[in-house]
């Protein structure tokens, strides 16, 4: 298949003609990767945009000192999806960097300043192609809002203390209830930890409630259906359990 | 009452030259809240976009069944500060909500479907605009990334 083609195939050339594909497919090259290779780097100066036409591609951010994995990803696209937006935003510089993550991937990388140009002589040509990718970046934020990316400023933390002791108070079926509670719920913004210790032994099992502007609230004693109530009163509710909550010694 | 001057210094208007900021212009007026008015809430349909043109507005991330915290607000804007940009891009659902956090507000309001008609008819105008819209939308992506990165690459650093 051509480049010509494979443009005429992705769903941000949609509605351009057969004409105005011609004038893009000079800025274009294609590129091939293997797994695990990387296509761009995050920091580098974002010089392309880039069209997958085939296998997966991971965006991961870096971690100082530490290889690439897949721990890190935060988005994955495939075939037909569009990388690299970074190059039409200052500072023009990749955000994430970009893995091949299937056995093998291609992908038609054009050259922004190639684009911007040809979008200055032909504004209808650029009005699509920058709606395109504005609709992408904000399909990429709502997934990540609610993916991995609880919104910081909202998350409702609850830790169960699951060291050895608290296990032996029965910590896991606290957090079992826990957990199908969180399910039933069907919200997004509470995040469940296993925590260690915190030196309450024979008060075991403990449970901290961290609700967003509020004090953590540390329970003591937890059972199965006192976590289920405390869920209901607390986290959903924003009551606190007095009777549960942790006596100071 | 808005005029051209104010129009042309908001980020998304400012590459506009003076024709198209009277095109524009056609779409928008002006609207006054007081202190605490949601100006829209996460997660309805998104309408329109809006401009601060005096005061404060905090955008937060709601958690339902409780107030906004405007002490955990995800950004706070003042004047030229644009928000409402879900309603230029799909699926045009706000992505959080809008409150008025000064004792009023007056913010400029622009219906998304009538500047979409617009950039159809000049698409000049609709490549500066949307090219200033991918800008914010990938402001606020980074902001979420970052925290997200930071949370999550901490708990890779931090297991034993």
């Amino acid at each position: 298949m051509s480049v010509l083609e494979k443009l005429q195939e992705a769903e941000i050339f949609k509605g351009m003609s057969q004409e105005q594909l011609q004038k893009v497919e000079p800025g274009c090259e294609e590129r091939f990767y293997t797994a695990e290779e990387r296509l761009f780097a995050e920091g580098e100066d974002a010089g392309h945009f880039w069209l997958i036409t085939s296998g997966r591609v991971d965006l991961r951010f870096d971690l100082p000192g530490r290889p690439s994995s897949p721990e890190s990803t935060l988005l994955t696209v495939g075939q037909g999806e569009v990388l690299g937006w970074s190059s039409f935003v200052p500072p023009f510089q990749y955000k994430l960097s970009a893995y091949c993550v299937s056995g093998s991937c291609s992908v038609v990388c054009v050259r922004n300043e190639f684009l911007k140009d040809l979008f200055l002589r032909e504004p209808g040509m650029g009005y699509r192609f920058i709606s395109y990718l504005a609709g992408v970046a904000s399909m990429h934020y709502s997934k990540l809002q609610h993916s991995g990316g609880e919104m910081p400023a909202a998350v409702v933390d609850v830790t169960v203390h699951m060291a050895t002791c608290g296990i032996a108070a029965g910590a896991r079926e606290v957090m079992l209830a826990l957990t199908d509670e969180v399910g039933r719920s069907d919200r997004l913004d509470i995040r469940v930890n296993s925590g260690r210790c915190i030196g309450h032994c024979r008060r075991e099992p403990n449970v901290t409630v961290a609700v967003p502007g509020e004090e953590p609230v540390i329970y003591e004693k937890m059972t199965a259906d006192k976590m289920r109530e405390v869920f209901n009163k607390h986290v959903l509710a924003g009551q606190v359990v007095s009777e549960y909550v942790l006596q100071k010694d | 009452m808005i005029d051209l001057e104010f129009l042309g210094r908001i980020e998304i208007f400012e590459s506009l030259g003076y024709s198209q900021l009277k095109a524009v212009l056609e779409s928008c007026e002006e609207v006054e809240y007081s202190s605490g008015d949601r100006i829209f809430e996460m997660g309805k349909e998104a309408g329109a976009v809006y401009a601060v043109m005096d005061g404060e507005v905090t955008l937060n991330w709601e958690i339902p069944g409780r107030s906004a915290m405007p002490e955990k607000a995800v950004s706070t804007l003042g004047k030229y500060a644009t928000f409402g940009w879900s309603s230029l891009v799909p699926p045009k659902v706000y992505s959080l909500s809008a409150t008025c956090a000064s004792d009023k507000c007056r913010v400029l309001k622009a219906e998304g479907k009538k500047l979409l008609d617009l950039f159809e008819k000049d698409q000049e105008v609709g490549y500066k605009v949307m090219s200033h819209i991918l800008a914010l939308v990938s402001g606020r992506f980074l902001a979420l990334q970052e925290e997200v990165a930071r949370r999550q690459g901490s708990d890779i650093m931090n297991r034993w």
